[in-house]
């Protein structure tokens, strides 16, 4: 790193933010591309003041169909509960059966249902008699209670036979319903999902209609760093299904390890969007894999204390590790953060990184939304109401700031959302929207 | 009817033959049955047992597993060289699925991890959560020293809600060898955040003490891919299931392909050893699938046993009834030619009277003839009315006509009957008459009993010479006395007499003719008149006294 850092100085002299690949020696350009922006890079001067710091990672476009695509191991976990009988367990077989036949005999596929027992309908398999999976899927009759906890267990367990570093190892699990075998409370499950993840286990939770458990789904797939989706009609399986096996097979790296050490005096206070460890001043987190051509970031606040204007100053080295799975390697990369300080406002203002000072205010917001649920949850409508008008006037003001559409976007989402928040008769099914919507905003989930 | 027919009497004793082996059969079966139960109930039992037993084999396996597994774990962590150790740990944890949070005790009960300084929120909580645990060095001593005399659970500190075990490969001296370093190990159960949690502490020769704080959802995860899914059936839980209970006796997991209802309760159950104390498994199946199909064969072969016995009552019942009838056939032609002679007879014994009345005094030879046709056919007539009475008692076709009338008027009516033969064979008649009131009663009645006693006594008692006739009249009754003084009757045959076609035998009766139903048919009339005819004891000759009811109906 030292080595690296007067280089850096020079080549940042215009520039505020740097992106650095520590392994020229490799021919091929990595898949992805790191880059650390502060969102206000000029700072005031002689005072102290929190920052926003955007660590973002964008898988770049590969040309699949020339490259070796990563293997797969998925299991799909279908609930098959007395409440999925009829039209959902239809389409929840059609769409399984459908997503299947994307796969090729190089990937790995299980199914498992669950109703108050557990059944595995495939053993882990390689995808080479597709009919054969099919049929046996076909069977698949609803019936019973629902032990989701089991069901994902033994779901796991099919990934297991045939887990490695160089496929994509998930579990799909489809629920419409509210776990009633086994454990059930969203930490028990968000619990599960992080053991998952440490294994390089992502869980894909799909809720179905309006009888599942959002908390549980989402906690379950954030722990595990999978993706969420509502899905109020069963014919848009089907598409959910397409759109995540899209995303299963575009993974170009795995185990992506950041490590963020904050230098200078400078303080962490929190991750926004995701779950991250802070020990000191070092920020450690991880997500299980990225896609190519998306971008998956996070937001860093960070606490800094006063400098002399003029004055430049590193705020954060990042460093990032990963397993690249085209070439099947290791590889590292890192980036640092560098603030300017000076007297004039204008300055600041002017020399505002608009995209990530966009994606810090967005993730502020959308912190300030799940707040807002929280105090819905309690009962505390007008509260919910008020955190959502105080989000709002927030984002009213920054977008006016910056002069972003996307941001005015997202103030009117965020009125919307809040008289969503009032209507009783509504709320169950607003608030499975709601908590996707926020999911996907935190985890930048491409669908 | 008091009477009950021959023909019921056979029924009945044919529907008892049947029944009562049935009984017996399906006693006995019962019992056989009862026995089987307990016997099956018992291999049931077994069998339940068994199969939880290899549950809780499979999960105790798991933990054995996990402690050889962390132990291993233990000995990395604690090679670390000092300065690399906080780092090591919080990679490993990184990287371990099942391990959360780990402590590191010094031999002075310092904690070496997670470290005064530079800590994270997760670790804080962590420190706070278990201060109880590491700040009681005693918990790790205790049961070190414990581990040879008591494997059993030791509880400690309730008040903490704390509770340690010794583990199960602690108590296995294999490991001794594995982990030489080791001196001893052990579960601590907590309770944080409305759940039991589970923490595995080592602690080596150097006194120090690495606890290990395990995923409580992993962990179960786990231990539930180490139980058979639904699909597979050939663990024979085809018509059974088993659940696995936590400490809440709130269902984890269940397998098998029996629908358990709710509320219902187990046919097995196993406690869990310790570290998972308080889990429980629960066996379920139907209850008396075993018994059921030996209940059937059992039913089977009585219905069959029973059905044989029923074929072969009727059978019997069949045959009886035909020779029954073959019986009847032949009465009712006795009773038919009794009929027809009947008539002619009469005609011939009213032409011979009218004879006598028309012969002279001096055709005396004429006359002793025609008294021998009189007489004769007098005796026949009395002989068919007596086959024609017994046919019609056999079909209770007897009716009593009472008629005001005087009853010695009648008694010398059929001794003038009698008179001429008596008095051929020197026989006197001797009568005490007590009866001349006038009261109710049926003649011919009458008259056919007295027939049949006196012409018993010119038969059998014409030796005596004599026959004393008493009447007398009681309240409703009258009492008619015929005693003879004949050679009277054996003694062994006295009560025999009035059976039907029973005759005494003896030199006395040999030669003579008779049917042997006249004192049966005087009997019965007797009884029908509503009195009875019996044999009264008297020192010479027989005595039969006939006492019959006289009151109007």
């Amino acid at each position: 790193m030292s080595l690296k850092k007067p280089f850096a100085r020079i080549a940042i002299g215009l520039i505020s933010s740097l992106v650095l690949l520590t392994q020229p020696a490799n021919a091929k350009a990595p898949p992805v591309n790191l880059s650390v922006d502060l969102a206000t890079p000029v700072l005031e001067a002689e005072k102290a003041q929190t920052a926003f710091v955007k660590i973002s990672l964008t898988g770049l476009q590969q040309d699949i169909e020339k490259l070796q695509r990563t293997p797969t191991n998925i299991t799909i976990v279908l609930d098959k509960s007395g409440s999925m009988q009829g039209n959902k367990i239809r389409h929840a077989r059609e769409a399984a059966i459908m997503a299947i036949n994307q796969l090729g005999p190089q990937d790995i596929v299980s199914v498992v249902t669950y109703d108050t027992t557990v059944s595995v309908v495939v053993p882990a398999t390689k995808v080479i008699n597709k009919n054969n999976i099919a049929t046996m899927i076909r069977q698949i009759r609803a019936n019973g209670s629902t032990a989701l906890f089991a069901g994902v267990s033994k779901g796991a367990d099919e990934l297991r036979k045939y887990i490695s570093a160089n496929r994509v190892n998930r579990v799909i699990l489809l629920s419409d319903g509210l776990a009633n075998v086994g454990p059930q409370s969203p930490s028990e499950l968000g619990q599960l999902g992080a053991s998952l993840a440490k294994e390089g286990i992502s869980v894909t939770t799909i809720g179905l209609g309006l009888g599942y458990n959002e908390d549980l789904m989402t906690q379950l797939a954030g722990f595990s760093d999978g993706n969420h989706a509502f899905v109020e009609n069963a014919q848009d399986l089907a598409k959910i299904f397409q759109s995540e096996f899209g995303d299963v097979l575009s993974v170009i790296a795995q185990e992506v390890n950041i490590e963020i050490r904050c230098i200078n005096g400078v303080r962490p206070l929190r991750i926004l969007g995701r779950e991250g460890e802070v020990i000191g001043n070092k920020v450690r987190t991880r997500l299980n894999q990225l896609y190519s051509t998306q971008e998956k970031y996070l937001i860093l606040e960070v606490e800094i204390p006063p400098s002399k204007a003029g004055q430049q100053k590193d705020i954060a080295s990042v460093q990032v590790n990963y397993n690249n799975m085209l070439n099947k390697k290791q590889e590292q990369l890192s980036g640092l953060a560098i603030a300017r300080f000076s007297q004039s406002k204008q300055e600041v203002t002017e020399s505002i990184n608009k995209k990530a000072y966009e994606d810090s205010v967005e993730q502020v917001a959308n912190a300030a939304s799940i707040k807002a649920i929280r105090l819905r949850d309690e009962g505390n409508i007008p509260a919910a109401k008020a955190a959502l008008q105080q989000s709002a006037d927030y984002l009213a003001e920054e977008s006016k700031r910056v002069d972003s559409e996307k941001l005015r976007v997202q103030q009117e989402e965020v009125l919307d959302d809040a008289t969503a928040l009032e209507s009783e008769a509504d709320w169950n099914k607003n608030r499975k929207r709601l908590k996707e919507k926020q999911y996907k905003r935190a985890k930048q989930q491409s669908y | 009817m008091k009477h009950i027919s021959t023909q019921q009497k056979i029924k009945i004793i044919l529907i008892l033959l049947i029944t009562l082996p049935i009984c017996l059969l399906a006693w006995l079966s019962f019992q056989l049955q009862k026995n089987e139960q307990i016997v099956q109930a018992h291999q049931a039992q077994n069998l339940i047992e068994t199969r939880l037993k290899a549950v809780e084999r499979e999960l105790t396996a798991y933990f054995e597993q996990l402690e050889v597994q962390l132990r291993s774990d233990h000995q990395t962590l604690a090679e670390l060289p000092q300065n690399q150790s906080t780092d090591q740990v919080r990679n490993y944890l990184r990287e371990s699925p099942l391990i959360q949070n780990i402590f590191i005790l010094s031999s002075t009960g310092h904690l070496l991890f997670p470290p005064n300084i530079q800590t994270s929120i997760k670790e804080k909580s962590f420190i706070s959560q278990t201060k109880s645990i590491w700040s009681n060095p005693e918990l790790f001593e205790s049961l070190a020293s414990h581990e040879e005399t008591s494997p059993l659970p030791s509880t400690i500190d309730r008040s903490a809600q704390l509770e340690a075990y010794v583990s199960p490969v602690s108590q296995k001296k294999a490991v001794a060898s594995f982990a030489p370093s080791i001196l001893s190990s052990g579960w601590i159960s907590w309770f944080s955040e409305n759940h039991h949690r589970l923490l595995f502490w080592v602690k080596d020769s150097t006194n120090r003490v690495i606890g290990f704080d395990l995923n409580r959802m992993r962990m179960l995860s786990d231990l539930i891919n180490r139980l058979p899914d639904a699909t597979q059936l050939h663990n024979g839980l085809n018509q059974s299931a088993i659940q696995l209970l936590d400490d809440n006796s709130s269902v984890l997991y269940q397998w098998g392909n029996y629908q358990v209802a709710d509320n219902e309760q187990p046919l097995g159950t196993r406690y869990l050893s310790p570290p998972l104390a308080n889990w429980k498994v629960n066996y379920f199946s139907h209850k008396a699938t075993a018994t059921i199909s030996t209940w059937l064969s059992t039913l089977a072969g009585s219905l069959a046993f029973g059905l044989t016995l029923i074929g072969l009552g009727i059978y019997f019942y069949r045959e009886h009834q035909r020779e029954m009838q073959q019986a009847q056939q032949r009465v009712s032609f006795v009773n038919q030619v009794s009929h027809e002679l009947k008539t002619p007879l009469t005609n011939i014994r009213m032409y011979a009277e009218l004879m006598a009345e028309q012969l002279y005094e001096e055709d005396q030879q004429q006359k002793r003839y025609i008294n021998v046709i009189t007489g004769e056919s007098l005796r026949l007539s009395r002989l068919i009315e007596n086959v024609l009475n017994f046919s019609r008692s056999q079909r209770n076709a007897i009716k009593v006509n009472k008629a005001p009338g005087i009853i010695d008027e009648c008694i010398k009516n059929t001794i003038i009957a009698f008179e001429a033969t008596l008095h051929n064979k020197g026989i006197l008649f001797d009568v005490t008459y007590g009866a001349e009131k006038t009261v109710y009663f049926d003649k011919s009645i009458i008259e056919q009993i007295l027939n049949n006693l006196l012409s018993n006594a010119e038969k059998y008692a014409h030796t005596g010479k004599k026959i004393h006739l008493t009447t007398l009249l009681e309240d409703n009754q009258c009492k008619i006395t015929v005693q003879d003084y004949g050679p009277g009757i054996p003694p062994a045959a006295q009560k025999k007499i009035f059976d039907p076609f029973y005759r005494v035998s003896s030199k006395l009766t040999d030669g003579i003719s008779g049917t042997g139903i006249g004192l049966s048919i005087a009997r019965q009339l007797a009884k029908l008149h509503g009195g009875n005819l019996i044999l009264i004891p008297s020192e010479v000759g027989a005595c039969f006294q006939l006492s019959i009811n006289i009151a109007p109906n």
